[in-house]
């Protein structure tokens, strides 16, 4: 059924731009006319009408198969964008706290920041499965705080390539708790 | 490298001499691109070579730049130089339709009203990205390919080696392909369609472009629907639009083959698909904000709160959004005046009308341009111009001083938006902070316009021909002769308004489905030439490809440098093969 209403509506979507496309010119014109050539952009309205039916009602019948079953995992196997235990945020969240943790909070390590950066692009490479799972606002509490955690880790490494640790540590601190806030939202979520 | 073995010191970030670099060269490359521009009909991002060069002065000749530092520098250069493009699509048309040119007297008013409204559409450029920038950096992670190759040759210091190679080699391949285009000795596009025997309106090309492939390498599969709808555009619509007569047919006894398919190929596209490609992008753009509310109100309500939860210990990242109000207002004001004093008789009540008009505009064309930059690297600035000229033309009454005055607000307000995303986007990835990237670029933001009008009233007054652009002299302005043409089309009521309104139905309604910025992205891909939407979508495939078989991780360390490269190749090939057209290395 899924199946049907997607091709149903890609037909929809081609017949309205098709409909959309319409004009009216003379069938025939000559290289003289072609400088002056008037076009009126009138679309087949009649036809971008139905298209228009046709794709919010195959729109209408995916939203509500998706709200009857269970619409995070089929939206996210169509997409190909399923998140195992492994990829969820609370898991990598806290990979991320448990590699910085590896640290004293006087110290501040290029690898270490290199290891979680790497955690850093996992989680931010599943974020549309994350959109779909928790919904937009629930996404958002805790990608905000992570958003920011990764920004001054970010800052915590260039700051060190720039032989400057006290401002790299000083970043590195505030990207903990950023991503402390951001497990926690997490935690909040799920 | 571990805390205990540096020395301590202040870290270097909004220095005098990263202000003074980034000042100096954004003038230089404003009026370089100004003139650039009116030869070519495109100015160049400035961003790639003000990163180098500012690596080369700050970091090798003073010794003690850091990467903050730099960034600012590229941010400062590049804001004043983006103005460049929006200048010269519209203000040179003015002197082209007799409306500026004539007495020096005369003009005076008119170029000081043009300056200040092209300066308030640079103030609002940066500080409508405000509240966006949260929503397609932190959340959206829009890849912005220019704004990380550039990150890419800020971190370079402290990559490591095997990054550092992979970029040089990125960036000699594809200066090496751009120079061999230039030289003619390879081709513009690979034109698989005629070896297959396609007709011409199927635009079957691939853009030899290795900086389009860098920029679908860093894409990936958010970047995949831009190829869907190109191949639904240009090898279903188009050839259906042609079957059912859409297109009409040239005939006479000396009309060939090739002329044929060449007005075929030319009517699909600027008649019929690139019309509807504007409508379904703004109509995709604006669903896309209605479904982000949630999201955006919570960023307006985190950014307003910005001012009452900073302390030393947390301090703010993000400018006030008192400051977004503030531009709003001003420039609100500002646009209602400029209508009063040009076109007295137009009224308060009409005058407002087309201020409030050209606001809501600027805040949808600025957020459409900064989304397609961020998703492909490609924007379509004149598109979105276009329709502000209609839009106000339409309001003003075919006033045409007003709309190009009131599009040259627009049209550098816009630019400077996507400007600015890619700059943050920079920041971001080398761990800047947005407020003091957004400061410097609003401290600077009236540099660009004064520098860019000068040079087209210098380049007017004092050409080497009778005029000093425009048709049949060596700076053809093409973009201006353009805008021209359409706004005598446009007072002749030939304007795709109901493709526009049709594709943006269209639009909203395939942004409906569960597939991020699918609308914006099936636009863009009818907006532009096929050959462009296939070789970024190659190399969206591509990036997909890799990461199945070799992973997250080394996609990252491997292809992100060398995609990263090639953007940087092209980017300043581009820069040297526009100086020897222009006549500079004796072109």
């Amino acid at each position: 059924m899924r199946a049907l209403c997607w091709i149903i509506f890609v037909c929809a979507f081609i017949l309205g731009a098709l409909a959309s496309l319409r004009v009216e010119v003379p069938q025939f014109v000559d290289k003289a006319q072609l400088a002056s050539l008037e076009v009126a952009h009138v679309p087949a309205w009649d036809f971008y009408i139905l298209a228009m039916f046709l794709g919010i009602g195959s729109l209408v019948i995916l939203k509500m198969q998706d709200r009857v079953n269970e619409p995070v995992r089929q939206q996210a196997e169509e997409t190909e964008e399923i998140f195992d235990e492994d990829h969820s945020p609370v898991r990598l969240l806290t990979k991320i706290n448990e590699t910085l943790a590896g640290l004293d909070k006087d110290e501040t390590h290029l690898s270490t920041i290199e290891a979680v950066q790497r955690i850093c692009l996992e989680l931010s490479y599943q974020r549309q499965a994350y959109m779909r799972a928790y919904g937009l606002a629930g996404f958002a509490a805790f990608f905000e705080p992570f958003s920011h955690g990764e920004r001054y880790l970010n800052r915590s490494w260039s700051t060190l390539v720039d032989r400057c640790p006290e401002e790299s540590l000083k970043s590195l601190n505030r990207a903990r708790n950023y991503f402390q806030k951001a497990l926690d939202a997490a935690r909040g979520e799920a | 490298m571990s805390s205990e073995n540096s020395q301590p010191t202040v870290y270097r970030e909004v220095t005098f001499a990263a202000i003074a670099l980034g000042i100096l060269q954004g003038i230089i490359m404003t009026a370089a691109f100004t003139y650039a521009g009116l030869q070519l009909g495109f100015t160049i991002g400035g961003s790639t070579l003000a990163a180098i060069m500012g690596f080369v002065l700050l970091r090798v000749f003073l010794g003690k730049g850091s990467i903050a530092e730099n960034n600012i520098n590229q941010t400062i250069a590049s804001g004043i130089n983006t103005t460049a493009g929006g200048i010269i699509f519209t203000l040179p048309a003015l002197f082209l339709m007799g409306h500026l040119g004539q007495s020096w007297e005369k003009d005076f008013p008119v170029i000081v009203s043009i300056v200040l409204s092209a300066t308030a559409g640079s103030f609002l450029g940066v500080a409508m990205i405000i509240p966006l920038r949260k929503q397609m950096i932190d959340f959206e992670r829009l890849r912005f390919p220019s704004g990380s190759a550039v990150a890419v040759i800020l971190k370079s210091p402290g990559a490591g080696m095997k990054k550092g190679i992979l970029m040089i080699v990125g960036t000699l391949l594809s200066s090496a392909l751009a120079l061999a285009i230039h030289i003619h000795y390879l081709p513009h596009d690979w034109n698989f369609g005629e070896l297959l025997g396609l007709p011409g309106y199927t635009r079957s090309a691939v853009y030899l472009s290795l900086m389009n492939l860098g920029a679908g390498l860093l894409a990936g599969r958010g970047g995949l629907p831009m190829l869907w709808g190109g191949i639904l555009a240009y090898w279903i619509l188009a050839p259906l639009a042609v079957s059912f007569g859409f297109a009409p047919t040239l005939v006479g006894p000396e009309v060939t083959a090739a002329e044929q398919s060449a007005h075929l190929t030319s009517f699909t596209y600027f008649q019929l698909l690139r019309p509807l490609g504007i409508g379904i992008l703004i109509g995709g753009a604006i669903m896309g904000v209605i479904l982000a509310l949630p999201v955006l109100k919570n960023v307006f309500r985190s950014l307003s709160q910005v001012s009452q939860t900073m302390d030393d210990e947390n301090p703010s990242d993000e400018l006030n959004m008192k400051v977004i109000y503030l531009a709003v207002i001003g420039c609100f004001l500002f646009i209602t005046a400029t209508c009063l004093h040009l076109e007295p008789d137009l009224g308060i009540g009409k005058s407002l009308l087309v201020s409030f008009a050209g606001l809501v505009w600027m805040f949808f064309a600025g957020m459409i341009v900064a989304q397609c930059t961020g998703m492909t690297d490609t924007s379509p600035l004149s598109g979105m111009s276009l329709i502000a000229v209609t839009l106000i033309l339409f309001l003003s009454g075919s006033k045409v001083m007003l709309t190009i005055v009131i599009g040259v607000t627009v049209c550098v307000a816009i630019a400077q938006c996507a400007d600015m995303m890619q700059d943050l986007k920079t920041g971001f990835l080398i761990g800047g902070i947005p407020v003091r990237q957004q400061t410097v670029q609003l401290c600077v933001a009236w540099i660009g316009p004064l520098v860019s009008v000068a040079v087209v009233c210098i380049l007017w007054k004092y050409g080497m021909e009778q005029h000093g652009f425009g048709p049949g002299t060596k700076l053809q302005a093409p973009q201006a002769d353009a805008l021209q043409a359409i706004i005598v089309g446009l007072q002749e009521g030939n304007a795709p308004l109901m493709k526009y309104l049709s594709g943006g139905i269209l639009g909203a309604l395939v942004t409906l489905l569960p597939v991020g910025g699918i609308g914006v992205l099936i636009g863009l891909a009818m907006y532009l030439p096929f050959s462009i939407t296939l070789g970024y979508g190659l190399g969206c495939l591509l990036n997909m490809a890799i990461v199945k078989i070799k992973g997250l991780e080394w996609t990252e360390d491997w292809v992100t440098p060398l995609a990263a490269g090639l953007i940087v190749g092209e980017a300043l090939m581009g820069l040297g093969t526009a100086l020897h057209s222009m006549g500079v290395f004796g072109g």
